[in-house]
């Protein structure tokens, strides 16, 4: 079928055999499903272009297969693959008015507003892109875009899905209004035109309303939507009410759905500012009420001033296990994103932010223990929690490069090094660790090479090669890989740093890193050649280190 | 609380469409993924599934509990290192020890041919096959593995290839079983699939050879011998090229078998290469071959056969027939492509390609009929010798898939990886064999399967001991009706005592009792008709305790009855009947029986 996609006008006179087949197949009583879904996928790619496609309706064959005469009432309609083909076709061949004309005029668009509900979830998706594909169309083909919700401006299908897209959204069925929704999250994400506006002020209320009224489940549905919408030209410079429906969303919706739309804001570039700072206090919420739980009475603050939405919503989800595993593993893996962004647009608090990921890596070892209600029930549901450590390790690395951070590094390499000596600690964990204690130790070096020297970084260096010289000897082989891709990291960005060499050359992990070459795991094996690889720059080529007493 | 659980399954790539196998389960809140496989016939990315509809929103890493991949066959592993660093999920994934073990060679020769000779690009590299399986966690068999403290899994023994398992996935009383492929009958080296009784709400089994019987495979099997046979007669050389952990020990095993009942001359190699790396692993994994093998390696190796011998690179070119089983499978590079070329012009050399090839080998090449092949430095190669392909894949059969159902006892069966019209055939057999429901999702369609899950609920020692005093002993074959309060509280149920309840939930207790006045037309005085009334009710409820106290009211258990004159009638007198909400029934049965008057009495 890929070859098909070929845009060669004369296929169908050059290739008479195509027309043949597909007329053999029409003529066949009960073709196998998997012979009819390929024709209808190959008709459909064969009409796509406007010459071809008349040709094929003057051989009568379209309308016996996407026309009125098609195998929907078949038995065959019951087999997934070829309601499958179908939608395939219908959206290969919609490249032209005349496709356009003559199935909306011949009821197949009934088809696939039905199809939209497929038991099969390709098909129904595949359904719902093929509405929005014939919309732009429609609306498209005019030269004139309409500006307005008169009737008379827009062409009779657009019309037709409009009024579709509108009658389920006031449906009582959540199945309804979920198509629609996922149906206009797909066109907002696919057109940008000034025409998409006027036909969101038509259903904006309705959205709206499915945000502070909640009598359907759809509210899930919404900040996909938003995002698409956010991204578009069309309504993020607008002054009219989208934003505070975004405002909106981020109070009403659930924690865990706030948090995906918070981000997606985050990584906006055109966004109002209160809006940000809003999605950022959403983000900051979860951390905030365990750093809140985990502080004496006025010892430290929580990291936020205000929340958006009610804190008891995010207590009580902290308070049962799996929601709070649930909640901290998404807002950490956005927490993480956020950071990634090459520009931020919103003020950060490091240094909180740093605590309570302290915290949370403290409270996932089994210490401390906090006494408050609220925090004894989180130091349960999170102690030994391999999930929420490796979220929040992964945040804590990115969070190596950030200024304001350097208060607490004593904190950080405790905490990090408490992991690495743990023999508890499992090899995925262990592997997150070390690529966060790889680029803590490159900002310690930093801070060395600073005026405020940091007195116990020598220490730290001794613990770090200590515990390195132990997980090399590890009897997992992904201990042994990982331990020997944290070395070659370290020595990558830290070669020409005296002290580090020092401390390396001094430890046993030179000898051990030359043992591993003969590793009975392979894997083990090539990381420890390119370890060695990188050992070379300083046991050979590295300038000498000075030798007391000079004997020249 | 929810009377109906239910679980989904729902398949992104398996389900109807032999291709790739990719099932994604929900069970009691818990979401699982089953095989994480590539699609053989796509060059694109189409090949492996569209993750986007497992979730749109939110990472797969916050959705997903687990990903299980059942054994090392690309189909069902083969897009674990797509899914798992370039879609990002990072949580665990679980096989067996020999999978994990073998499944990396497969995934690094597939992108050597992927990336290195065909040059796609967008593909996974080899760093990113290792930090894959760095995230898995092997498993032994029967071994109950807890993913996190409600799901755990548990691994059976499924034949097929080495290290091949079926799961079982456990959430609270609610269970999945899916297999994988399997094999209900031994094979020459490998053992049997077997599951215990475990009674799962829902099986999900593999039906690739649904409507074939057990016969079929020895067909093939004589069939091979034959070409085999024929070729080297009329003096022919055979290539058998060969994954070496795949069924080359059973092809081995096969035609030494042969040899030595035909007493056949022809000389038999296996490729260097193939015998070290496979006898590496099948020494690993000893204890997952059957035990015929398990005893012999004792004293030999996998290779060491009388007619079978090593390869020389310098044989290739010895005249008069032989047969050599050499590596790679797919004749994309190495021993068995240098063969290949050699003997590739004689119409009187046969290649037997007993696997599947991916798209763009020269395996898969000829397979499709090519005679014509163009090799490195524009070389043209022509294809005289005959091409064979015969599929020697150990699946289990109608039979075989039967014989799973009757071992397992599910409530629930749904076939996948199969054809539709086959599938209906055996869907209609085990209905009507077992009385189970029989499921055959379509490809992207969504099963859910209600179960009655029984919950445990505690109850406390002291409303135990006191709900067994009252009333007739316990009869342990009966059910018993306890009364209490029930209270859930943290994903727990526990049965006390309305005391004890309201103790722990800080209640005050308030008495709800219901009054009723009768009115009786007796021109006596109060005591006497009260006492009328006793003497009426003590001689009906003889198993009661009727009492007639000093103060002039009577109670019958905890029901109080008092008698007032009617203030304007005084041959009326108003019995005023009171009861608990616990003592409801008595209470009715009370007043019905006052309203209906007195008896005459002679007292």
């Amino acid at each position: 079928l890929d070859w098909f996609l070929d845009p060669s006008t004369k296929l169908l006179q050059d290739n008479p055999c195509l027309t043949e087949f597909i007329t053999s197949i029409l003529a066949l009583p009960e073709p196998s499903p998997s012979v009819l879904s390929f024709t209808l996928r190959l008709t459909g790619i064969l009409a796509a272009s406007e010459e071809r496609f008349h040709l094929l309706q003057q051989e009568k064959l379209l309308a016996g297969f996407f026309g009125g005469d098609g195998p929907f009432s078949s038995s065959m309609w019951q087999d997934a693959s070829v309601r499958s083909g179908w939608v395939e076709g219908v959206h290969s061949m919609m490249q032209h008015q005349p496709a356009l004309h003559s199935l909306c005029n011949g009821g197949g668009i009934d088809v696939i507003f039905t199809l939209q509900g497929d038991p099969s979830l390709f098909v129904a998706s595949a359904a719902s892109r093929l509405l929005v594909h014939m919309l732009i169309l429609s609306v498209e083909s005019k030269t004139s875009k309409p500006l307005s919700r008169k009737d008379s401006e827009w062409p009779a299908c657009a019309l037709t899905i409009i009024k579709h897209i509108e009658d389920s959204l006031q449906s009582n069925l959540a199945s309804d209004i979920q198509q629609s929704l996922k149906l206009l999250t797909t066109l907002f994400h696919n057109c940008h035109s000034k025409w998409t506006e006027v036909l969101w002020q038509g259903i904006a209320k309705q959205i709206e309303s499915f945000l502070t009224e909640k009598s359907v489940q759809v509210q899930h549905l919404v900040p996909s939507l938003l995002l698409k919408m956010a991204w578009s030209p069309a309504f993020c410079h607008s002054e009219g009410r989208f934003w505070p429906l975004v405002t909106c969303a981020l109070e009403h919706l659930t924690p865990v759905q706030a948090g995906h739309l918070a981000m997606g804001i985050l990584r906006l570039y055109k966004c109002p500012q209160d809006v940000r700072i809003q999605a950022l206090t959403v983000l900051l919420q979860p951390l905030d009420c365990i750093l809140r739980a985990a502080s004496q009475p006025l010892e430290y603050a929580g990291l936020l001033d205000e929340s958006v939405s009610d804190p008891a919503t995010v207590e009580s989800l902290l308070s049962s296990k799996s929601s709070c595993i649930g909640l901290l593993c998404q807002t950490l893996s956005h927490l993480e994103e956020l950071m990634s962004l090459v520009h931020l647009p919103v003020e950060v608090p490091y240094s909180s932010l740093l605590r309570s990921l302290v915290m949370v890596l403290q409270l996932c070892s089994g210490s401390p223990s906090l006494v408050s209600p609220l925090g004894s029930t989180i130091t349960r549901n999170l102690i030994n929690c391999s999930r929420v450590q490796m979220s929040a390790l992964d945040v804590l690395r990115t969070l190596s490069e950030q200024n304001g951070c350097s208060t607490l590094i004593g904190s950080v390499f405790d905490v990090l090094l408490s992991y690495l000596e743990n023999p508890n600690t499992i090899p995925t964990v262990l592997k997150k660790t070390f690529q966060a204690t790889s680029k803590w130790l490159v900002r310690l070096d930093h801070l060395s090479r600073s005026k405020n020297r940091w007195q116990h970084t020598e220490k730290i260096w001794e613990d770090v090669l200590m515990v390195l010289q132990k997980r090399l000897c590890s009897p997992c082989w992904e201990v042994r890989d990982s331990s020997l891709e944290f070395l070659t990291s370290l020595i990558k960005a830290l070669r020409d740093q005296a002290e580090f060499r020092q401390s390396l050359l001094s430890s046993e992990v030179p000898k051990l890193v030359e043992n591993l070459l003969e590793d009975p795991e392979s894997y083990v094996r090539a990381s420890a050649v390119t370890a060695v690889g990188h050992l070379a720059f300083i046991t050979y080529f590295a300038p000498r280190l000075p030798v007391v007493g000079q004997q020249y | 609380f929810p009377e109906v659980f239910y679980c989904c399954v729902s398949a992104p790539g398996a389900g109807q469409d032999v291709g790739r196998s990719c099932i994604l389960v929900s069970i009691a809140g818990k979401n699982v993924m089953l095989d994480c496989g590539m699609h053989m016939g796509y060059n694109d990315d189409r090949r492996f599934p569209d993750f986007s509809y497992i979730t749109q929103n939110g990472r797969l890493t916050d959705f997903l509990d687990c990903v299980i991949i059942s054994h090392f066959h690309l189909d069902h592993c083969g897009a674990l290192p797509y899914f798992s660093e370039m879609v990002g999920y990072d949580g665990p994934i679980y096989m067996t020890h020999p999978t994990k073990a073998i499944c990396p060679i497969l995934l690094e020769d597939y992108r050597k041919i992927t990336v290195d000779k065909k040059g796609e690009t967008n593909f996974f590299t080899s760093q990113m096959i290792k930090d894959c399986m760095k995230k898995v966690v092997a498993v032994h068999l029967h071994q109950t593995v807890q993913v996190d403290e409600e799901l755990e899994i548990k691994a059976y023994y499924a034949g097929h290839v080495l290290g091949a398992a079926m799961f079982q996935i456990k959430v609270g009383c609610e269970s999945v079983v899916y297999t994988g492929d399997y094999n209900m009958t031994p094979d020459r080296h490998l053992g049997a699939a077997w599951v215990d009784k475990c009674r799962p709400d829902l099986l999900i089994t593999e039906s690739t050879y649904a409507t074939t019987i057990r016969d079929s495979k020895r067909c093939r099997e004589r069939d091979f011998l034959k070409k085999v046979h024929e070729t080297v007669e009329r003096g022919g050389k055979v290539l058998i090229p060969v994954f070496a952990l795949g069924r080359a020990q059973e092809l081995c095993i096969l035609l030494e078998t042969f040899w030595e009942r035909m007493n056949l001359k022809a000389p038999i190699y296996f490729s260097t290469g193939l015998t070290e790396k496979a006898n590496h692993y099948y020494k690993l994994f000893i204890t997952w071959t059957n035990q015929k093998i398990r005893k012999t390696f004792v004293q030999r190796n996998m290779f060491e056969f009388k007619h079978i011998k090593a390869f020389d690179r310098a044989f290739a070119d010895n005249p008069g027939p032989m047969v050599v089983f050499a590596t790679p499978g797919m004749l994309h590079a190495g021993q068995s492509l240098q063969i290949f070329r050699k003997w590739a012009g004689n119409e009187k050399n046969m290649v037997i390609m007993p696997g599947y090839c991916v798209q763009g080998t020269v395996g898969h090449k000829i397979l499709s009929g090519q005679r014509k092949l163009e090799m490195e430095g524009r070389q043209i190669l022509e294809v005289k010798m005959q091409v064979e392909y015969m599929s020697f894949s150990a699946h289990a059969d109608a039979k075989g898939i039967m014989q799973l159902i009757r071992q397992a006892e599910p409530r629930n069966v749904l076939l996948v990886h199969g054809e539709a019209k086959k599938m209906e055939f055996l869907k209609q057999k085990i209905e009507q064999e077992f009385h189970v429901n029989c499921y055959m999702p379509a490809n992207g369609e969504t099963t859910t399967i209600f179960t009655n899950p029984s919950i445990p609920v505690d109850i406390s020692l002291g409303l135990l001991k006191r709900e067994t005093t009252i009333g007739p002993l316990p009869d342990a074959k009966k059910p018993k009706l306890m009364h209490g309060t029930l209270m859930m509280k943290d994903n727990s149920f526990r049965l006390v005592s309305p005391e004890q309840a309201l103790k722990e939930l800080g209640l005050t207790e308030h008495q709800l009792r219901f009054t009723c006045r009768v009115h009786i037309q007796d021109p006596r005085k109060e005591h006497e008709t009260v006492l009328r009334v006793y003497n009426h009710l003590k001689g009906i409820l003889k198993d009661y305790s009727v009492q007639h106290l000093p103060d002039g009211s009577i109670t019958v258990e905890s029901i109080l009855i008092q008698a007032t004159a009617h203030s304007e009638d005084q041959g009326t007198k108003v019995l005023l009947v009171s009861w608990t909400y616990q003592d409801e029934e008595l209470g009715s049965y009370l007043t019905a029986l006052l309203k209906k008057g007195l008896p005459q009495s002679t007292a």
